[in-house]
């Protein structure tokens, strides 16, 4: 990966399990109801797995928290603006960069109780996309971390 | 229907398994180790699956692997791979109790202490998991944790649909209402009143059958109610009916669309009081019979026509019907249902003397016998008598079109291993007296006898039809054609590797061959499961 190579291999590592956990709270959870939709899903039906991927992203007894302040949490260190173990994460990757976009855009077609077809499927798309980026990031990551062990 | 614990911090999980995949009992979310344990123990034995989450995000207090004086990335790694150390902690307790580990094997390579290596412990494909996935995954687990004793020589198979109706029928056997049974001929529904639903009904009576198609429409009603002494030419004393005979127990009622009017009549109100009056008397008795009838006629049809009553086809719960998918609809593994039917069918006195007499004849001790599906015999071992059937024969089963479906199948199942047994052949396996082989001759013979009249070759599986367009290398065009092939197949099997790789390979235990070559393709399942109905 572009921009870790002057990292040492525990600093690597804490990126990845960073990474981990932000696909484990977040990338997972974002679309998790939604994955579950069916074909015949209504507007209705699409709309609550929606709601409750992004404002109930992480749900326990304790509460819930939603996808906005889930990504606020891990954003600092994947943006370059925190460093982790004294490293800083290449705030140019293009994986972090769409999903920050995502993230915006997601919260400004607030309020989706209110949203109809066409904001309902962009938020979708929106949610897709932030999935797939943070898949992609982590297991970019992890290959990272295992090539390195190996060599 | 199985019994499902999950272990997770989160209640996300239970509750869209509750909603997506309602055949299932679910309990917990067991939050840690401590809950999960209770859980399992309060259950004694009747949970049939874990679902376990791997991150926990819990107190520190009820973490497990937290060194003493731990930084906070060590409780975040704690944390990270609790599910893990949760899974170490039940098996010393529950070594063989399966496992779904709610992550994909990728997620875990940075982790050391994967316990994936065990046996009963199964991992996500992908971890971004959706219902069907997940679904299938269960299911399958269920289905191989092997079939309980009640549910006697009935044969559900893997399928997902008949999982379901499965489920269903389970639910319905333990209510009060009637059950109606729907299918065309052969597919079981006697078998199932008999050994499934009065089983599960848990009633203490009795087991009651009527085969209405073979009951005089003038004799019908004394038949159901019974009679007394002169109520009709030729009663010469009282007589108990089959409602009476099953109080306490279930009467099934085969071929309900042959009903007479008469009988119609009386059985509504039998429905309605609960009572029953035998013919020529006033006299009410009490019945209390789980009501259970079968049919492979249109019912619905009959009421318009006007010659089954509404009233009565209301009070059938029709609502509620099953309906009993014929053989081919099943896709069935048809290796796992012979080996089911010979089972069966060794296991009466009929064949069993027969395998006495063989055993004699050939010199061979007493035993166990041993089926093997394969196209050659395992080694010899002392008092095992090997039924080999190759692979050819199987195939053929495969491709027959099933007209009597069960019934057919089970018939030429025993048949087969009958007249080979007879035949006493030992030709495919050399002079093993040990090894009974069933020849494809022999089973096409026997398929070509049972087709109807008119039909004369089994069925072909169904064509795949291939798109080529003009490639440049051979090697482009042997992936293209391969890729519409493995996409064809999938798409029939329903997205189930196990079906794929039983047909590609002959065993379902070679599904993850199969997906790596979908894989290797270039295919993504993700796609083309939004094209599966």
């Amino acid at each position: 990966m572009e921009g870790l190579e002057r990292c040492s291999d525990e600093q690597v590592v804490a990126f990845a399990e960073h990474v981990a956990r932000l696909k484990h709270d977040l990338g997972k959870y974002i679309r998790f109801r939604q994955n579950w939709l069916s074909a015949e899903a209504g507007e209705d039906e699409v709309r609550a797995a929606l709601v409750a991927d992004l404002h109930h992203t992480r749900r326990g007894p304790d509460g819930s928290v939603d996808a906005q302040s889930v990504w606020a949490e891990f954003r600092p260190v994947l943006l370059g603006e925190t460093e982790l173990l004294g490293a800083t994460f290449p705030a140019a990757d293009a994986r972090v960069q769409a999903v920050e976009r995502a993230m915006v855009r997601l919260a400004a077609l607030e309020p989706l109780e209110e949203a109809g077809g066409a904001v309902l499927q962009e938020a979708m798309e929106h949610a897709r996309g932030v999935a797939e980026g943070i898949r992609e990031l982590a297991a970019d990551l992890r290959d990272l971390v295992l090539a390195r062990r190996s060599a | 229907m199985a019994d499902i614990l999950i272990v997770d911090d989160q209640d996300r999980y239970l509750e869209l398994c509750r909603a997506a995949i309602p055949e299932h009992r679910y309990r917990g979310p067991a939050r840690d180790l401590a809950q999960a344990r209770r859980e399992l123990e309060a259950a004694r034995g009747r949970i049939d699956l874990v679902l376990l989450d791997v991150h926990f995000d819990i107190p520190v207090e009820a973490l497990l692997g937290v060194p003493e004086g731990a930084t906070p990335r060590q409780i975040e790694q704690a944390r990270r791979r609790q599910g893990l150390l949760i899974l170490a902690e039940l098996r010393k307790s529950w070594p063989d109790l399966p496992v779904i580990v709610m992550t994909s094997r990728d997620e875990l390579a940075l982790e050391s202490e994967v316990a994936g290596d065990e046996d009963f412990t199964y991992f996500l494909d992908d971890d971004y998991v959706d219902a069907r996935a997940l679904q299938g995954q269960i299911q399958s687990l269920v289905a191989s944790r092997g079939r309980e004793p009640s549910t006697g020589p009935v044969y559900w198979g893997d399928s997902l649909g008949m999982r379901k109706l499965e489920a269903r029928l389970d639910i319905l056997a333990r209510g009060r209402l009637p059950v109606v049974l729907l299918g065309p001929m052969g597919t079981g529904k006697s078998l199932l009143a008999r050994h499934f639903v009065h089983a599960r009904s848990g009633r203490p009576g009795k087991f009651v059958s009527v085969d209405l198609s073979t009951v005089p429409a003038d004799l019908m009603a004394a038949h159901l109610f019974g009679s007394v002494k002169g109520a009709y030419t030729g009663s010469i004393a009282d007589r108990t009916g089959a409602f009476e005979a099953a109080h306490q127990g279930t009467l099934f009622l085969d071929e309900v669309g042959n009903l007479s009017m008469a009988a119609q009549k009386m059985l509504l109100a039998v429905l309605q009081e609960g009572t029953v009056s035998r013919v020529g008397d006033l006299r009410e008795r009490p019945v209390d019979v789980k009501l259970v009838v079968a049919t492979n006629e249109d019912l619905r049809a009959r009421v318009r026509e006007g010659s089954f009553r509404s009233d009565l086809y209301m009070r059938l719960n029709p609502a509620a019907a099953v309906e009993l998918p014929s053989l081919v609809e099943r896709g069935l593994d048809y290796a796992k249902l012979l080996d089911f039917c010979l089972r069966d069918a060794f296991a009466r006195p009929y064949l069993k003397g027969l395998v006495a007499e063989y055993r004699e004849a050939a010199g061979l001790p007493p035993g166990r016998v041993r089926f093997v599906l394969g196209e050659s015999a395992p080694k010899a071992e002392p008092g095992v008598l090997v039924i080999l059937f190759p692979e050819r024969a199987v195939r053929l089963l495969r491709r027959h079109s099933w007209p009597g479906n069960l019934r057919e199948f089970a018939m030429t199942a025993e048949n087969a291993v009958l007249f080979a047994l007879a035949e006493m052949t030992t030709a495919a396996t050399g002079d093993r007296s040990d090894v009974v082989t069933v020849r494809p001759k022999l089973v096409r013979d026997l398929l070509v006898a049972n087709l109807p009249a008119g039909e004369e070759a089994p069925r072909t599986d169904g064509d795949v039809v291939i798109h080529l367009e003009a490639q440049d290398t051979l090697n482009k065009v042997s992936v293209e054609c391969e890729r519409q092939y493995f996409t064809a197949l999938y798409l029939r099997a329903q997205g189930d590797f196990g079906v794929m790789a039983e047909r590609l390979l002959g065993d379902t235990q070679h599904a993850r061959k199969v997906q790596l070559r979908f894989n290797q393709l270039g295919l993504k399942v993700r796609e083309l499961r939004e094209r599966l109905p």
